[in-house]
């Protein structure tokens, strides 16, 4: 079975945020619920200071919490799929915001309003692409919670066409955010399969997941610099 | 007699649903019940006034005066309002094999 992963190589990770603006061109952004985020870390102390740049989006967690306030609420609109992958159904969420309460990351995030890109000045026609013309995972909706699906759009293609040995090295089946990177600090491929990139660069790397004391199993992994976060 | 019988039972009955609403064991949504926007105190409904938790408990290092809960909000507080709670205070209780609902440590359904 496939199992997809994510590596971030944070001694490569120069801040430079492209996996951020990748990720919200590809996901039809919304002010004030991105998807991707870089957070900075000083490392350090003076004169010896240095900064640590962390990538964060969603985990996809294998024992995500999330899921398991939204089922107990009886919402049901966090779902993991049989590749890991942790997904919101928008028409079912009912904004409760139970999973960001409980969510070790941060990570989902509430749409208040359907802001405009640029406020005063009218919707690009980026904004304007209909529901249909959009995949489920980027039909957005005010009033619920959202976050990174691993651009399952692309995986569930990838999927389709028969190509899962393609996704994290063809840019048609593998996540924006990691197509992006200028410095390769990010990996993204199947775990199971232990000639892949991001099996390899986890040994290489020694990377590991991060806040492994909630026991939510993430399946983003790091090299991490500067102590664990 | 039988009126008086019949008292009986209908107050053990009234106290009984009063005891349950009480505690909040029957009734508790959070989410639902409860707003989950931390402007409302989301957490002080759930665990101080639906769990009847103290306020240690979670503002562990935090000492509170006895009469803290009915203070005027102009009082000082001595410093006793730390803010939002580090979600790590929340693993104390949350984990699985801890004393509240499992949210962390424990397997998910599919």
């Amino acid at each position: 079975m496939v199992k997809f992963i994510r590596m971030i190589d944070m001694e490569r990770c120069i801040g430079c945020r492209a996996c951020v603006a990748a990720c919200y061109t590809e996901n039809y952004h919304t002010s004030g619920a991105p998807w991707n985020a870089v957070i900075e870390h000083e490392i350090g102390t003076y004169p010896n200071t240095g900064l640590a740049y962390m990538p964060i989006n969603c985990m996809h967690c294998e024992d995500p919490p999330c899921k398991k306030v939204c089922d107990d609420m009886g919402a049901h609109a966090i779902s993991k799929n049989e590749f890991g992958v942790v997904l919101i159904d928008y028409e079912k969420c009912d904004g409760c915001k139970y999973c960001a309460a409980v969510c070790p990351y941060g990570v989902p995030q509430y749409n208040e309003t359907m802001m405009e890109l640029y406020p005063g000045k009218g919707r690009t026609p980026y904004e304007n692409v209909s529901d249909t013309d959009r995949h489920p995972t980027h039909r957005k909706k005010p009033k619920v919670m959202e976050k990174c699906t691993f651009c399952w759009h692309k995986l569930e293609k990838a999927v389709a066409d028969g190509k899962t040995d393609r996704i994290g090295r063809d840019p048609e089946y593998t996540p924006s955010c990691d197509v992006v990177c200028p410095v390769n600090a990010r990996l993204f491929g199947d775990i199971e399969d232990p000639n892949s990139a991001v099996a390899k660069g986890i040994g290489a790397k020694k990377a590991t997941q991060i806040k492994k004391e909630y026991g939510t199993r993430p399946q983003v992994y790091y090299a991490l610099v500067g102590g664990d976060f | 007699m039988t009126r008086m019988l019949t008292f009986l039972v209908v107050a053990a009955a009234a106290i009984t649903i009063a005891a349950c609403d009480t505690t909040g064991e029957q009734a508790m949504v959070p989410g639902a019940k409860y707003s989950m926007n931390v402007e409302d105190g989301r957490f002080h409904n759930i665990h101080a006034t639906g769990q009847k938790l103290a306020c240690e408990t979670c503002h562990a290092g935090t000492e509170y005066q006895p009469d803290f809960v009915t203070l005027s909000k102009y009082a000082d507080d001595g410093g006793a309002s730390p803010g939002i709670v580090d979600r790590a205070a929340c693993l104390g209780c949350h984990k699985a094999g801890g004393i509240a609902t499992a949210w962390y440590g424990g397997r998910a359904t599919r």
